[in-house]
C-alpha cells in the first residue's frame, strides 16, 4: 500500500505542479493603438475618418440642427426636440444633438489627426499617401467648419491626443478658420479630380467646400462691418474663385430637370460633387439615410390608407412654414411639386368609406388624401369622397391636423428600404452638389460688387428650375439680385439639405428671417441664437475655465 | 504565534517543513514549487514498526452511550490515527512502546482526551472516551473558503444555510434559497420570464463600474460561469460570507461577499433512493389595469377634444357623427358600437405551470461514497410561448483508497432551454392594442393589424412567429486528490473544469412587429467558455498541549478562462420554417462577428486559525491575486485579513451563569479587491468603423479607448464587529453584526473634455462607504409540548450606502446619476407636482410657464419662474433601509407548517408603467387605466389626453413612489410518514406537501411589483404546487 501512496502521490504531485501561468495579455479580437504605422492601419483610419459624416448628415441630429429653427421649417407633431426649433430654455447646454454633434466631431477630429500623424512613417506610395492625407485634412476641414459655425471659437487640436488630459482652451474663430482654410488649400492642390473610389473626397469637393468657407468665413459680429471686412481680405472674391474652378472644370453639369436631381435610379449624376454614402447592404450602410422618415406627414390614419414601405414611414417632425410654401411660383418654378407630395392614393381597401349602398366611395389607387394649396378647396372637401386638407387645415393655430398634415418634402424618400419599420436609408446625401455652386459664385460675386457677373449664374439654376416653356419668366434681372434673393432662391433650392441655419447664420439674417417667418420660434429668438450652447459637458470635464458662449 | 511555531516544530519534525506557509514572501513565484517539492518527500519518513504494540476502544456519547462513528482517534503528537467504525470501534496497531496522550474528536461534540496511556510491546492498551455534546448551533459545520470550520471556532461573519432551509420549498433557481435567510443578502428577481436570473447584493453596492455580484463557489471551485443553471435539488448547503475576514481570502474577487455552494456527498451504509417529484400552477400576481373598449373610446375623443378635433362634450350619447369621423377610418366603430370589446392582456396570459422529477441515489461503504441525481424541470410561462426546461445530471464520489489518500469527483451536465419568444415586449404590445380592435377574423384566424395602426399589430402573431431560444449546455467538474502527509498535515488537490456552450437562435417572421410582412430576419449567437481551477491546498490542523490549536492553509491557485464567440444575422429568408436553421439561404446577411476573451489568475493564499484555552481566537489571512487583467508592473494586488473572536461563554464567569451555551464576541477587519474589470481594458483599443464607397465596404478603425497601464484593482476594506449567542438552554440563538465598508481606487470612466477626442478613460477614483447592521434571532418558542416543535426565525439588516468621492473630485456627476453623500443608486429627476389647474390659469401661474391646465406641473425647486436642469432634485435611493424576514415553522407529530415572510422597507421605486410607455395619453395607443384630467374632472395625478402630441411634456417623471412591501414568500403545508407504516410500500419515509410561494403581496406600489428590479414586462406570478419526497 505504501508504495501505491508513493506512486500515487508522485503521479498527483506532477500533474498537479502547475505550470507557471502566463499572465500576459494577448489581444486577438481588435486593434490596439500598438499597431499604428503600417498601411492597412494608416488607411484604416482614414477610413474610419469619413465614418461620423453619418452621425450628423442624413440624420435626425443634422436636419434637427440645421433646419429646425430657420425661416423654412418648424416643428410638426412628433419627436423630441421641438426645442432646438422653438429657441426655448430646453435649448440649453445640455440639450443632446448640440453635446452629441460636438462629442462625435471631435471624436472624428482626432481620427483625422492620427491618421495625419502617423503619415510620415508609413511605408506606401507616396503619391497615394499624400492623397489620403489630403482626404484626411479634407474631412478635419470638415468637421472643424461645422464646429466653427455652430459654437464660435472652438479648442483647435490638430495633433492626436496620446495621453488623458483635462485642459483645453476656445481658439479664436479667425485661427479656425485658417487651420481650416490651410487644411483644404492642401486638398485642393493635392486630390485627384476623379478618386476611384466614388464617395471619398475630391478636388472638386475641396474647392466647392473652400468657396462655402470663404462665403461664410464671420469676420465681425455687426453685419455691415463683416461685410466690408470679407470684402476687403478677398474672402468674396475667393469664394467666388474656388466656385467656378468647380464650375468650369468639366466635371459637373446641372441635370436638365431639378426632380432629376433626387431621382432614386440616378443618385450618382452629373450634378453631384460629393455625397455622403449609403447603400441598400446594412453591412455597410451604418444608420443609413434617414431622412425619408422626418418630412413626412401623417398620411396613413385617413380612409383608404394604410402604412406601407412605398409611402413610408411619417415622423412627422418637419413642417415647412406658410413661408417656403409660398416661395414658389408654382406656375413657372417646377420645385414646388417636384420635392412636395401632397397627394397620397389607396392603398387600403379595408378602410375606404362606403355609401349608403355599401359601394366604396373610391377604389385602390385613387386620390385618398390631397393636401390643397388654397383654402378655396374647401368645396372640393364637400363634393370629393377622398379626404382634404386646405391651407386652413394644416396652418391654423387651432387646427387639430396642424402638426400632423402637411405637403411633405420627398427629397429623401426611400421606397425600396426592406420593411415598413426599416429607418436605414439607401440614398447617399449631396454634401456638395453644382446648382449650389452656382448660388455660392452668384451670391460671391454679387457680394464682392459684381453683380452683373454673378446673374447668369444664379439664373442657371432658375432656368433649370423652370416649368417647361417658362425658362425666361424665371430669369431675375440684376436689380433683383439682393441677398433676399439668394436666400429665397437657396430656400427653393436646397430645403432640407442641411444648409439652412448655417445660410442665415452666415448671413446675419437668422433673427430677422425667424422673427418674420416661423411661427413657433419668433418670439422665443434672442440675438445668443446664433451661436449653439458649449455643452455643459465641455465645461464640467476642462479643468481649466471653458467659457460658454454669452446667453446660455 | 512563535510560541506556536516552535512547540509545532518539536512537537512533528515533519510540519516544521510546512511551516512557511504563514512565512512565506508574497512576490516570490518560486515559493510553491519548492514547498511542494519538500513535501514530496515527506510521505518517505515511513515509521520503522518493530516491537510496537496497539492502542484500542470505543468511542461514546456521553449523554446517551451511542457509539459515535467515524469519530478521529489521534496519538497526540505522533502520525498515529484511527477512525471509529459503526460500533465506534477503533484500534490503531503498530504504535511504538511509551505514553501517550490519546484524543478523539468529531464534530458536534467537545474534544476528548486520555492522559497517559502506556503502549507496551505487544499489548494492546485500550483508551475509552466519553464525549460530551456540543451545543446544536455550536456542532454545526461550516464551509468557509478552502476548508471547514466548526461554527464555534469561526472568527468571521459566515451565514449558513443548510440542507432542510434550502430544500424547504422548491426552487428554480438555486441562490432563491437563500432568499429571506440570511440578513444582509438583499435579492431580487431581473425578469419573470421563466428561467430568468435574480440579482444579489450582499451588503449593499459598492462599485459604480464594475460587477457587484458575489463570488459563487461551487464545491471549492469559483464559478467562472452564473450559478442559474444549477439544479437546487443537488445543493447539500450554502453559506454566505459576509465580512472581509471570511471573504479575504477570495482576495480579488472578495469584495462583493463570497456565496459557497456545497452539493450533496454520498454516506456509508444503506444505499439510500430518493424520489421528488411536484407540480405547481402559476399566475400572475397582478395585472395591469386598462381602458376597456368604453372607457378607451371616450379617452380616445377626450385626446381628440384637447386638440379641438372632437366637439361632442363628455356625456352626451347623440355623437355618432363625430364618432364616425373618429372610429371610422380604422373600423373600430363597428366594436364599439356593438359595445364589444378586446382583452388583449387576457389573450397573452396563460396558466403558468412548473413541474418537477427527481431521482437520487446515494449511499457507499466506509471507503467509498457517492452520490447520484438526476432531474428535469419544466417551467411553462404565465405568457403564451414562453418556457424554459432544465435536465441535470450529477455525480458526486470518493474513495478512500488508504486512510491517508482521497480520491474523489463531482460531476454535473445540464442543459437548460429558455425559449421567451419576443420577450417581455410582447406584454407590452398586448397593454398597448387597441382594445376596440378585434384579434380573429371571422374564420378564427389570427388578424395580424388589428386596426391600421401603422406601429400595432396583434401579440398573438409575434407569439406565432417570433422564436427566441437561449439553450445552455454546461459540464461542470471537480476532481480532487487529498492526502494526509502527517496526522497533521494534509494536502490537497482540487481541479475544477467548467464548459459551458451556449447558443441563442432568433427568428422574426413577416407577421410580427417587427417585419410587419415585409420580411423577415435570423440570427444566431453562440459562445463557448472554457474555465478551469487548479488548487494546491496544504492544510495543518494540530492541538498543542490542552491550551492551543493551530489550523493553517496555505494555497496555490490558478485559474484560468477562455471565451470564444460568433453571431450572425440575416434579412430576407425564402421560407420560414427554418426559424435559424438555414441562415445561409438568407437574401443578405445583417451582420457577423467573432470573438476570443481570455483571462488568467495566479493566486497565493495563507491562513492560519490559532485557538488559545478554546476561548481566544485568531484568525489571520492573506491572499496574492496576479490577474492578467491589469497592466505589468500592476498585476499583483495583497489582500490581508485579521479576525479576532472571545468566546465569553467560555469564562467561568459567564459560564456560571448558565445562561449561555455559547457567548462570542468577534472583530475583524480585511482587504478584498472586485476583479472588475474586463479582459484588454488597460491596452487601450482602437474601434471598428464602417464605411462605404459606392456600394464597397469601407472598414476603418479609429482611436477608440485610450490606454491606462496604471489601473489596479478596486479594494474594498472591511471592519465588521459582531456578536453571536446560544442562550435558554439553546433555545435562543442569534448574531448581531454591524459592519462599515471603504471601497477606493473605484474603477470608474474618468471623464474627459470631449475635444480629447475620448469621453472618458478608466482610472481608479472615487470611493464608497457601505455602512451596516445585521440582527438574526432564532428561538424554540416550543420544544416539546404534546409532541409539538415551534421554531421561529427573525432576520433583519439595514445598510447605508454613500459614494464618498467621484472623479477628478466632482461632487455630482448628473450624467450618470452619481453625487457624493449620497446612495450609487438615486432617483435624480424632476418633481412631480401634479396637474395644472384651471385657477392656475386665471391666476397667471401656469402662463408664467408656458404650461396650460391639464398639463403636467414640475415643482420649481429653485423658485425662479421657469424650470430648466436645475430644477432636478435627488427623489431618493432604490436600495431599501429596511430588509427584513420572518420565518415559522411548526412540527407536530409528522405533520409541519411553515411560513415565510420578507419585507423590504424604505426604498423609492418608479413605477414604469405609468412613467412612459404605457400612460402615453396620446388617445392612440391603450393606456394604463388612470385618473385623467378633463375639464370637468380636475384630477391631480395624470394629465390631459391630447392626440396632439406622442407623450404628455414631462410624463417621464410620473409614477415615483414608495416601493416598501411586504410579501409572504411561502406558506407550506407537509405531512411525514416514517417507519412501519410504509413497510408494505418497501419505503423508508414518504413526505407530501403543498406549497404556496408569493401567495400575497402588502404594498401601497401601484405598479406590478415593487421587488422585480423592472417592473413593467411580463408580471411576477404567484405558485401553488403539491409535491411528495419519498425515501426508499
Amino acid at each position: 500500500m505504501h508504495k501505491h501512496t508513493i506512486a500515487l502521490v508522485g503521479a498527483a504531485l506532477l500533474a498537479g505542479l502547475p505550470a507557471c501561468v502566463n499572465l500576459d495579455e494577448d489581444v486577438v479580437t481588435g486593434l490596439t493603438p500598438g499597431s499604428y504605422g503600417t498601411q492597412p492601419v494608416f488607411e484604416s483610419l482614414v477610413n474610419a475618418s469619413y465614418e461620423p459624416l453619418r452621425s450628423f448628415y442624413a440624420q435626425e441630429r443634422g436636419f434637427t440642427v440645421t433646419e429646425f429653427g430657420t425661416d423654412i421649417f418648424t416643428k410638426g407633431a412628433d419627436g423630441s426636440y421641438k426645442y432646438i426649433n422653438d429657441y426655448t430654455t430646453q435649448l440649453n447646454p445640455t440639450a443632446q444633438f448640440v453635446q452629441d454633434t460636438w462629442v462625435d466631431f471631435y471624436r472624428a477630429i482626432n481620427t483625422t489627426n492620427a491618421a495625419i500623424d502617423q503619415a510620415p512613417v508609413v511605408v506606401m506610395d507616396s503619391a497615394l499617401k499624400a492623397r489620403r492625407v489630403a482626404e484626411a485634412r479634407f474631412l478635419r476641414a470638415l468637421y472643424y467648419f461645422d464646429l466653427v459655425q455652430m459654437y464660435g471659437p472652438v479648442t483647435l487640436a490638430l495633433h492626436e491626443t496620446k495621453s488623458p488630459t483635462t485642459e483645453a482652451t476656445r481658439a479664436p474663430v479667425d485661427s479656425v478658420y485658417d487651420a481650416i482654410v490651410a487644411d483644404l488649400q492642401y486638398a485642393e492642390s493635392t486630390l485627384p479630380a476623379v478618386q476611384k473610389d466614388y464617395g471619398r473626397a475630391t478636388k472638386g469637393a475641396a474647392q466647392h467646400l473652400l468657396a462655402k468657407v470663404y462665403l461664410t468665413r464671420i469676420r465681425d459680429a455687426d453685419s455691415t462691418a463683416d461685410e466690408l471686412a470679407k470684402r476687403q481680405a478677398g474672402d468674396f472674391a475667393n469664394a467666388a474663385d474656388y466656385a467656378q474652378r468647380v464650375i468650369n472644370s468639366g466635371q459637373y453639369a446641372l441635370l436638365p430637370r431639378f426632380k432629376d436631381v433626387f431621382d432614386f435610379a440616378n443618385e450618382r449624376n452629373q450634378e453631384v460633387i460629393w455625397s455622403i454614402q449609403f447603400t441598400t447592404d446594412p453591412l455597410t450602410t451604418g444608420p443609413g439615410n434617414s431622412g425619408h422618415l422626418y418630412f413626412l406627414a401623417q398620411y396613413d390614419v385617413w380612409p383608404g390608407m394604410t402604412r406601407d414601405v412605398a409611402n413610408g414611414r411619417p415622423f412627422k417632425r418637419f413642417r415647412p412654414t406658410w413661408y417656403l410654401l409660398g416661395l414658389f411660383d408654382r406656375t413657372k418654378d417646377s420645385r414646388y411639386d417636384a420635392q412636395f407630395t401632397r397627394v397620397w392614393y389607396a392603398n387600403n381597401a379595408a378602410n375606404i368609406p362606403k355609401d349608403a349602398q355599401g359601394v366604396p366611395k373610391f377604389g385602390l389607387g385613387d386620390t385618398a388624401v390631397y393636401v390643397s394649396t388654397t383654402d378655396a378647396d374647401t368645396v372640393l372637401a364637400r363634393t370629393k369622397p377622398y379626404t382634404v386638407f386646405t391651407p386652413r387645415a394644416y396652418l391654423g393655430q387651432a387646427s387639430p391636423y396642424r402638426d400632423n398634415m402637411f405637403p411633405s418634402l420627398n427629397k429623401f424618400d426611400d421606397p425600396f428600404r426592406s420593411s415598413i419599420n426599416e429607418t436605414r436609408g439607401s440614398r447617399d446625401f449631396f454634401v456638395a452638389r453644382l446648382a449650389e455652386t452656382y448660388l455660392i459664385a452668384a451670391e460671391a460675386l454679387m457680394r464682392d460688387g459684381r453683380p452683373a457677373e454673378g446673374l447668369p449664374y444664379i439664373n442657371a439654376v432658375r432656368r433649370r428650375a423652370a416649368i417647361p416653356g417658362h425658362e425666361t419668366e424665371m430669369e431675375l434681372t440684376v436689380d433683383q439680385l439682393t441677398l433676399d434673393a439668394i436666400l429665397d432662391e437657396r430656400a427653393r433650392e436646397l430645403a432640407g439639405e442641411i444648409t439652412r441655419w448655417f445660410d442665415l447664420v452666415r448671413t446675419h439674417s437668422l433673427l430677422s428671417r425667424v422673427r418674420l417667418y416661423n411661427p413657433d420660434a419668433k418670439n422665443n429668438i434672442k440675438p445668443f441664437h446664433v451661436l449653439r450652447p458649449i455643452p455643459q459637458i465641455q465645461i464640467d470635464r476642462t479643468s481649466i475655465p471653458y467659457p460658454q458662449n454669452p446667453g446660455y | 504565534m512563535w510560541q506556536v511555531r516552535r512547540r509545532a516544530a518539536l512537537g512533528c519534525c515533519s510540519a516544521s517543513n510546512a511551516i512557511p506557509a504563514w512565512r512565506f514572501v508574497p512576490s516570490s513565484t518560486h515559493f510553491p514549487a519548492v514547498l511542494l517539492t519538500l513535501i514530496a518527500l515527506l510521505p518517505l519518513q515511513i515509521a520503522r514498526a518493530q516491537e510496537t504494540g496497539t492502542i484500542a476502544g470505543v468511542v461514546r456519547a456521553q449523554a446517551t452511550g451511542a457509539p459515535l462513528w467515524d469519530t478521529r482517534v489521534t496519538v497526540a503528537g505522533t502520525r498515529f490515527s484511527a477512525r471509529a467504525d459503526s460500533a465506534g470501534r477503533y484500534a490503531m496497531s503498530d504504535v511504538p512502546p511509551g505514553t501517550y496522550r490519546v484524543q478523539a474528536q468529531i464534530i458536534g461534540y467537545a474534544l476528548g482526551e486520555v492522559m497517559g496511556v502506556v503502549v507496551t510491546a505487544g499489548q494492546t492498551t485500550t483508551a475509552d472516551f466519553q464525549l460530551t455534546q456540543l451545543a446544536v448551533a455550536l456542532q454545526e459545520i461550516v464551509v468557509v473558503g478552502y476548508g471547514t470550520q466548526v461554527r464555534r471556532d469561526v472568527t468571521g461573519s459566515v451565514a449558513s444555510v443548510g440542507t432542510d432551509d434550502v430544500h424547504e420549498v422548491p426552487k428554480v433557481n438555486v441562490i432563491e434559497a437563500i432568499k429571506g435567510r440570511v440578513p444582509g443578502v438583499d435579492i431580487v428577481t431581473t425578469g419573470n420570464k421563466p428561467g430568468d436570473g435574480i440579482r444579489v447584493r450582499l451588503r449593499g453596492e459598492r462599485s459604480l463600474k464594475a460587477s457587484n455580484d458575489p463570488l459563487y463557489v461551487l464545491d471549492g471551485i469559483p464559478m467562472a460561469g452564473g450559478v442559474g443553471d444549477l439544479n437546487p435539488r443537488d445543493i447539500e448547503s450554502i453559506e454566505v460570507l459576509k465580512d472581509a475576514s471570511a471573504t479575504a481570502i477570495y482576495g480579488s474577487r472578495g469584495a462583493n461577499g463570497v456565496v459557497l455552494i456545497t452539493t450533496r456527498k454520498g454516506r456509508a451504509g444503506a444505499t439510500n433512493v430518493t424520489y421528488d417529484s411536484y407540480a405547481g400552477y402559476q399566475a400572475p400576481l397582478r395585472r395591469v389595469p386598462l381602458f376597456n373598449g368604453p372607457e378607451f373610446a371616450e379617452y380616445r375623443r377626450e385626446a381628440e377634444r384637447a386638440r379641438n378635433n372632437y366637439k361632442c362634450a363628455p356625456g352626451v350619447a347623440v355623437c355618432d357623427s363625430a364618432d364616425a369621423k373618429l372610429f371610422g377610418p380604422d373600423g373600430t366603430l363597428a366594436a364599439l358600437q356593438a359595445g364589444r370589446w378586446t382583452d388583449w392582456q387576457d389573450l397573452v396570459l396563460q396558466e403558468g405551470a412548473q413541474v418537477s422529477n427527481e431521482i437520487g441515489v446515494t449511499g457507499g461503504s466506509d471507503q467509498t461514497h457517492f452520490a447520484l441525481t438526476a432531474g428535469q424541470l419544466k417551467q411553462r410561462g404565465i405568457v403564451k410561448a414562453q418556457d424554459f426546461e432544465r435536465r441535470s445530471m450529477r455525480l458526486n464520489f470518493d474513495h478512500e483508497l488508504s486512510p491517508r489518500l482521497r480520491v474523489g469527483s463531482s460531476t454535473s451536465l445540464i442543459r437548460t432551454e429558455q425559449n421567451v419568444g419576443r420577450g417581455d415586449p410582447v406584454y407590452t404590445e398586448a397593454l398597448t392594442n387597441n382594445p376596440l380592435g378585434m384579434a380573429f377574423d371571422s374564420t378564427g384566424a389570427i388578424l395580424f393589424k388589428p386596426t391600421p395602426d401603422g406601429q400595432r399589430v396583434n401579440p398573438l402573431s409575434d407569439i406565432q412567429n417570433w422564436t427566441d431560444d437561449r439553450i445552455r449546455t454546461r459540464l461542470f467538474g471537480t476532481l480532487f486528490a487529498g492526502y494526509d502527509l502527517t496526522p497533521a498535515l494534509s494536502w490537497r488537490v482540487n481541479f475544477g473544469a467548467d464548459l459551458t456552450f451556449s447558443r441563442r437562435g432568433q427568428f422574426r417572421g413577416a407577421q410580427t412587429q417587427q417585419w410587419q410582412g415585409s420580411s423577415s430576419d435570423a440570427a444566431m449567437w453562440e459562445s463557448k467558455t472554457f474555465a478551469y481551477t487548479l488548487d494546491n491546498i496544504l492544510t495543518f490542523r494540530r492541538n498543542l498541549g490542552t491550551d492551543h490549536r493551530v489550523d493553517a492553509t496555505a494555497l496555490y491557485s490558478i485559474q484560468q478562462e477562455r471565451t470564444e464567440r460568433d453571431s450572425m444575422q440575416v434579412t430576407g429568408l425564402p421560407y420560414e420554417h427554418q426559424k435559424f436553421f438555414d441562415l445561409g439561404s438568407g437574401l443578405k446577411p445583417d451582420w457577423l462577428g467573432s470573438g476570443l476573451a481570455a483571462w488568467a489568475l495566479q493566486s497565493f493564499m495563507a491562513r492560519v486559525n490559532y485557538t488559545f484555552k478554546d476561548r481566544y481566537l485568531l484568525t489571520v489571512s492573506s491572499r496574492v491575486d496576479g490577474s492578467s487583467r491589469l497592466a505589468p508592473g500592476q498585476k499583483y494586488g495583497m489582500f490581508p485579513s485579521v479576525a479576532l473572536a472571545w468566546r465569553l461563554s467560555e469564562e467561568p464567569f459567564i459560564r456560571g451563569s448558565g445562561l449561555f451555551s455559547d457567548l462570542k464576541l468577534r472583530a475583524s477587519y480585511g482587504r478584498t479587491g472586485n476583479t472588475a474589470i474586463d479582459p484588454y481594458q488597460t491596452e487601450g483599443s482602437l474601434t471598428r468603423t464602417m464605411y462605404s464607397f459606392l456600394d464597397q465596404p469601407a472598414v476603418g478603425f479609429r482611436p477608440g479607448r485610450l490606454p491606462n497601464p496604471d489601473l489596479r484593482w478596486e479594494k474594498t476594506g472591511q471592519f465588521d464587529v459582531g456578536l453571536e449567542f446560544t442562550a435558554v438552554n439553546n433555545r435562543l440563538s442569534g448574531s448581531i453584526d454591524y459592519y462599515r465598508a471603504n471601497t477606493s481606487d473605484l474603477i470608474m470612466d474618468r471623464q474627459l473634455p470631449p475635444t480629447t477626442g475620448y469621453s472618458s478613460i478608466l482610472e481608479n477614483v472615487g470611493a464608497t462607504r457601505n455602512t451596516g447592521v445585521e440582527v438574526a434571532l432564532s428561538t424554540l418558542l416550543v420544544q416539546d409540548w404534546h409532541g409539538m416543535r415551534w421554531n421561529v426565525e427573525v432576520n433583519a439588516a439595514a445598510n447605508r450606502n454613500r459614494i464618498v468621492r467621484l472623479s477628478s473630485g466632482l461632487l455630482s456627476d448628473p450624467g450618470n446619476k452619481w453625487f457624493v453623500g449620497y446612495p450609487i443608486s438615486v432617483a435624480y429627476d424632476y418633481q412631480f407636482g401634479g396637474i395644472w389647474q384651471i385657477q392656475d390659469s386665471i391666476s397667471g401661474e401656469a402662463q408664467r410657464y408656458g404650461r396650460r391646465p391639464g398639463q403636467i406641473r414640475v415643482v420649481d425647486q429653485n423658485g425662479d419662474g421657469k424650470i430648466d436642469q436645475n430644477d432636478r432634485i435627488i427623489l431618493g435611493t432604490t436600495f431599501p433601509k429596511w430588509t427584513t424576514s420572518m420565518t415559522s415553522r411548526l412540527d407536530c407529530k409528522g405533520l409541519d407548517l411553515s411560513v415565510m415572510a420578507v419585507a423590504r422597507l424604505g426604498f423609492l421605486v418608479q413605477d414604469s408603467l405609468r412613467n412612459g410607455g404605457q400612460s402615453t395619453l396620446a388617445g392612440r395607443y391603450n393606456n394604463i387605466y388612470v385618473n385623467y384630467w378633463t375639464p370637468t374632472n380636475p384630477s391631480n395625478t395624470e394629465p390631459r389626453p391630447n392626440a396632439a402630441q406622442e407623450n404628455p411634456d414631462y410624463g417621464g417623471i410620473r409614477g415615483y413612489g414608495e416601493g416598501s412591501f411586504i410579501k409572504v414568500r411561502t406558506i407550506t403545508v407537509g405531512y411525514t410518514i416514517t417507519g412501519g407504516r410504509l413497510r408494505w410500500m418497501r419505503a423508508r419515509s414518504l413526505r407530501i406537501y403543498a406549497s404556496a410561494l408569493d401567495p400575497f403581496m402588502f404594498t401601497q406600489f401601484r405598479g406590478l411589483d415593487p421587488e422585480s428590479a423592472l417592473n413593467s414586462g411580463v408580471p411576477s406570478y404567484r405558485t401553488l404546487m403539491m409535491g411528495v419526497t419519498l425515501g426508499i
